[in-house]
């Protein structure tokens, strides 16, 4: 089975890495345009899985204590390059959240409903 | 002159019996949002039991500001959190210098939200967040309005230079 492969991120108090088929995003995003560093990681770990075909990632933001909107709208992104891939190529995702960071149950709820197929969310 | 004088002219409620009240202006830079947010967390976990009620008024409190300091003209910024108490209705107001054009955007995102249930907001918003990535992704009150169950209204005082947006949030819900 393939792995994820990407440049790990850490900046402005965010750390990103990828570790065998699971994502961890770690910290505290208050930045106003976290794009700049959260997009080029998600673009690549995106591209490593549909080029190395796995079927099933996960997402550990266990300990992602507060993501501002504008890095929500980084992981809305994500769902969205999932969604136009052709039905084959599509992997599922899997959050990793935890019941301490209250705004993951809302926000990580509402997100799944972009993808109901592809996505869920199992909270710890 | 003084940056935060029109916005403290405004009137923003009173403190009432048994609540606590607190009133603070500070200049319009991103790293306040977090020590302002962190400020208004600390107060309120040391009143209130329930991280249910801290995560409401937190999120509301960091979104806002943010919207405040993005779309502030100028230097400037002033929020009020009234009514604090277990179970009770907190108002948050925030008020910043406002110009034409961002008081036009707040008035059609207000609309299209009461057109809405807030699940259904907040996707909506979602879905346009990602439509532009060059502009700002407009999601901070679509998840007010959702993660705290907000009631959203804003004002607009002295001939449209200043503007009041008011969260209403029912902790006994």
């Amino acid at each position: 089975m393939g792995e994820i492969k990407a440049k790990p991120v850490s900046n402005s108090g965010i750390d990103m890495k990828a570790t065998g088929t699971t994502v961890y995003i770690s910290g505290s995003i208050n930045h106003p345009r976290p794009g700049e560093f959260m997009e080029p990681f998600i673009q690549e770990a995106h591209e490593s899985i549909v080029t190395n075909n796995i079927q099933e990632i996960k997402v550990d933001i266990t300990n992602l204590k507060f993501l501002n909107s504008a890095g929500i709208r980084e992981l809305v992104d994500w769902v969205m390059k999932l969604n136009h891939l052709p039905e084959e190529k599509k992997y599922k995702i899997e959050f990793l959240c935890s019941s301490e960071h209250k705004w993951q149950e809302s926000s990580m709820s509402t997100l799944i409903y972009l993808n109901s197929n592809y996505l869920s969310k199992v909270t710890k | 002159m003084d940056d935060y004088k029109l916005l403290r002219e405004q009137k923003a409620g009173s403190k009432a019996k048994g609540h606590h009240y607190m009133d603070l202006a500070f200049d319009r830079e991103w790293g306040n949002i977090t020590l302002v947010k962190t400020f208004f967390e600390n107060f309120i976990i040391s009143k209130m039991k329930s991280s249910e009620e801290v995560h409401k008024v937190g999120i509301s409190v960091s979104e806002l500001l943010e919207n405040a300091v993005k779309y502030s003209s100028k230097n400037g910024v002033r929020i009020v959190i009234q009514n604090i108490k277990i179970g009770g209705i907190v108002k948050i107001r925030i008020y910043n210098y406002a110009n034409e054009y961002h008081i036009k955007k707040l008035k059609t995102r207000l609309k299209e939200m009461r057109s809405m249930d807030s699940l259904d907001f907040y996707l909506y918003r979602m879905r346009e967040s990602v439509k532009d990535k060059k502009a700002s992704p407009g999601l901070g009150l679509a998840r007010v309005y959702h993660e705290a169950q907000a009631d959203i209204t804003a004002k607009y005082h002295d001939n449209e230079k200043v503007v009041e947006v008011k969260a209403t949030i029912n902790l006994g819900k």
